[in-house]
């Protein structure tokens, strides 16, 4: 087929009925005369084009930021580096959990593009933290500050936000493959210094030896924290020499490698997973296999929400929207563009919120009356779904709504 | 008129919509009496109305024919110029600093962007023997009030170009310092209504085939003179009186604060456009040349009276229950539109007499279309903005 048609239209690239000079002029008048045309038709382009705001959107409105600036940059593989950010007044940060992710704002060609790094560094030092980045293929953040991030260079960010490990138990063994391991970091990092009774196991998979992230620092932990620390790797393409597990880390050779780890069998450790989704999907069917409880598996998946083309083209007119928080009831109007929190902040209103990014559930309202069209993916499970839950920081209203507010402290 | 009516009975509803907008348009190139104003009006009026090249959805590339005037004496020809553009220094303006945090609601009923009865909707159904539901209602003027503010954003586009090109082709070189601040002025316009549009209404309405041909008209014609009475003076004019009849109505705060900055502005446009024009037309032109400026002037003085029918509305909600006449007679005599064309030539007109575009050889033409009732009023030279916002308040009657 594309062979057919590259033949037939080599001929006429060389000889050209119209000369070039000529080209526009032609173009005009086909475009004159399809334009008569189609009206004698009664056939006519639509009135009005849709507008989404995205254009003035620029910086979020209402959400309160916090400016950041980047102390140091590591290299710690070819495709990814670690970002030391502090404050740039020097003032403490709050307090952060292991496990928990800043989102990064970051202006690229006008945009305003948000990305989620979980940290990657030692919890109980306070005035700074690092997040660790991996290149992305056409991830144009991540390509971004792989290239380009400096120390002096500042960032807004929004954070700390995740619920992943939040009370972590004593035994854990924790399941990482690619950039999935910079949460995993932060725990072995904070946990195994200030915590004697930990125990901790890390199954760590990559594609290569190039690509393993921190091999240095896990292998030294593994060194100063002996038995209480123990370390698998697993690579897709291992080189010559290579002792540990081989292949995707996946059914036999995860299982293999769980056979390999004591604490995997012991009743009362739980299991963290982060990486890819099906990794992690795999990591979840097997170890629902070998009798471990759904309670004690949880898992953390970044994801960068947007709105699906066919949805986009239904929130394409404001909405009016009620907001209703303990205290009151708030009519404000959601503009195309616009989320929900955004729209909720914009007008005065306490609503909670995190990482504004589908991320965190931190924003989690009800929605009790009309429809919204959600930026997927975002982290909100299916029950929640059915309980008519929604995301206030991924939502588009495409009717009028009404939306209550959760209570501080509220499930 | 034609009797197109007669002629395109047997079509079937769409395209005799389509061929009645021709005759329409065909009447009004019949009418113009001046062959010169017609030779100068035609090309535009094929460009906009048959090939409807504004709305083709790709950007329209117009030839440009005119030449740059450079002087490298700089002299101090102008101070009432170099006084405007002082004034016009000071005057500058940031438009981050509205309010864009409104929520802007279009289908509000307590600060409704545009009021009720603006087109007399209820007179409109009891015609056709229907009623509009209030939810029909607040989307018809949704339509209205966006198809309003594209249109505005459409002029200012025209207004931004066209203000470039009369400050390199006018001869005064205090004129083009001020030139500069009105491309500057211009351009902001284009970036509030943009954003308004963009950002509270969600929708942005094709350009009128009107406006694309006196946009269209004055871009192509070589003569500076031409360009600046259409631009300075007419079309600063209409949008002067449209603007100030949406900022009288609006009852959207956000609305009203930015028109009240863009007529600021539009305010010393006009002016300079009058102290320009006046001492060109009554000292250099010959009497023939001065005269065929004034017929052209009168036409489409007749174009914006007329022809501003809001017709894309009309496609979009009521072709084939209506006819293209009836909608006419319909908008004509709606309330609002009836008092934008009060305002826009209780402005125009007296500019025209200031310039000496009004001699009694064209009065008794002003005075058949209805027109002449203005001449008395006071011309932009005499006028601050602040006397024009105050007037938009009080005096003009709803």
């Amino acid at each position: 087929m594309a062979a057919a048609s590259a033949k037939s239209t080599a001929p006429r690239r060389r000889f050209k009925l119209v000369p070039r000079v000529l080209e526009p002029r032609v173009g005009q008048l086909r475009r004159d005369l399809r334009v008569v045309l189609a009206n004698l038709r009664g056939e006519r382009a639509p009135a009005w084009l849709a507008r989404d705001g995205s254009r003035y959107a620029g910086a979020p409105a209402g959400l309160a930021t916090r400016e950041l600036e980047i102390s140091e940059v590591i290299r710690e593989t070819a495709d990814a580096v670690s970002l030391v950010l502090r404050d740039p007044s020097g003032a403490s940060l709050p307090p952060i959990r292991p496990g928990q992710f800043f989102t990064l704002l970051v202006e690229l060609d006008g945009e305003t593009l948000r990305r989620a790094y979980s940290v990657s560094s030692d919890c109980s030092i306070r005035d700074r933290f690092s997040v660790t980045i991996k290149r992305v293929p056409d991830g144009r953040v991540s390509t971004y500050l792989n290239d380009h991030a400096a120390p002096g260079m500042r960032l807004r960010a929004l954070g700390p936000s995740g619920e992943f490990a939040r009370e972590p138990a004593r035994k854990l063994v924790l399941i990482a493959g690619g950039s999935g391991v910079t949460p995993m970091m932060a725990l072995l990092r904070t946990l195994l210094t200030r915590e004697p009774q930990r125990e901790l196991a890390l199954i760590y998979a990559n594609r290569s030896q190039a690509d393993v992230i921190f091999a240095d620092a896990l292998a030294r932990l593994a060194v100063e924290h002996g038995p209480r620390l123990a370390v698998l790797h697993a690579l897709e393409q291992p080189p010559p020499s290579w002792s540990g597990a081989v292949g995707r880390c996946t059914g036999p050779t995860l299982a293999g490698m769980l056979d390999d780890t004591p604490l995997a069998s012991d009743p009362d450790s739980e299991f963290l997973l982060c990486g890819p989704t099906p990794m992690m999907d795999g990591a979840r069917e097997l170890l629902g296999a070998r009798g471990v409880a759904a309670a004690r598996i949880h898992s953390e998946s970044f994801l960068a929400p947007q709105l699906q083309a066919k949805a986009a083209a239904k929130v394409r007119a404001p909405q009016a929207v009620t907001i209703v928080t303990a205290q009151r009831e708030v009519g404000v109007v959601v503009q195309p563009g616009q989320t929900l929190l955004e729209a909720g902040l914009a007008a005065g209103l306490d609503m909670p919120y995190s990482c504004a990014m589908g991320g965190c559930a931190a924003c989690k309202v009800e929605l009790e009356r009309g429809e919204v069209i959600m930026r997927e993916p975002n982290c909100l499970g299916p029950t929640e779904r059915e309980a008519g839950q929604v995301l206030a920081c991924v939502a588009c209203p495409s009717a009028p709504c009404r939306v209550r507010v959760r209570e501080r402290g509220e499930a | 008129m034609l009797d197109s009516e007669r002629l395109t009975n047997l079509l079937p509803t769409r395209m005799r919509s389509q061929v009645d907008s021709y005759f329409e348009a065909l009447s009004v190139f019949m009418e113009i009496r001046d062959p010169k104003v017609l030779r100068s009006l035609a090309p535009s009026g094929v460009r906009g109305m048959l090939l409807q090249r504004g709305k083709q959805g790709e950007p329209t590339k117009i030839s440009c024919n005119y030449e740059a005037h450079f002087d490298w004496t700089y002299p101090a020809d102008q101070p009432e110029m170099a006084e405007l553009y002082r004034r016009a220094k000071q005057g500058q303006w940031d438009s981050d600093s509205l309010a864009w945090n409104t929520d802007v609601d279009p289908f509000d009923y307590e600060n409704p962007l545009l009021p009720d009865d603006f087109l007399d909707p209820h007179t409109l159904a009891a015609e056709l023997g229907t009623t509009f539901t209030n939810k029909e209602l607040a989307e018809f003027r949704f339509s209205l009030v966006c198809w309003l503010l594209s249109q505005f954003l459409h002029g200012e586009q025209g207004a931004l170009f066209a203000a470039c090109q009369v400050t390199e082709a006018v001869q005064f070189f205090d004129g083009k310092l001020y030139g500069a601040t009105q491309v500057m002025d211009e351009g902001r316009h284009v970036e509030v209504f943009n954003r308004y549009l963009d950002q509270k209404l969600g929708r942005l309405y094709q350009i009128n085939d009107n406006l694309f041909v006196i946009i269209d008209s004055l871009m192509t014609d070589s003569r500076w003179d031409m360009k600046f009475l259409g631009m300075q003076i007419m079309v600063e004019g209409l949008a002067l009186g449209a603007f100030g009849v949406i900022y009288k109505v609006t009852r959207e705060p956000l609305l009203r604060a930015l028109l009240e900055m863009v007529i600021q502005d539009e305010a010393r446009h006009v002016h300079y456009g009058v102290l320009a024009l006046r001492e060109h037309i009554t000292k250099e032109l010959s009497e023939r040349e001065r005269q065929e400026r004034e017929d052209w002037a009168f036409e489409v003085a007749l174009l914006m009276r007329n022809r501003f029918m809001v017709y894309e509305v009309y496609e979009e909600w009521f072709e084939g229950l209506m006819t293209r006449e009836h909608w006419r007679r319909f908008i004509s005599n709606a309330p609002g539109m009836k008092m934008f064309r009060q305002v826009m030539f209780s402005r125009l007109v007296p500019n025209l007499r200031a310039i000496g575009l009004m001699s009694e050889r064209i009065l008794p033409y002003y005075e058949k279309v209805g027109l002449l009732q203005y001449f008395d009023g006071v011309a932009a030279d005499g006028l601050t903005a602040e006397q024009m916002l105050r007037e938009l308040d009080g005096a003009v009657q709803y």
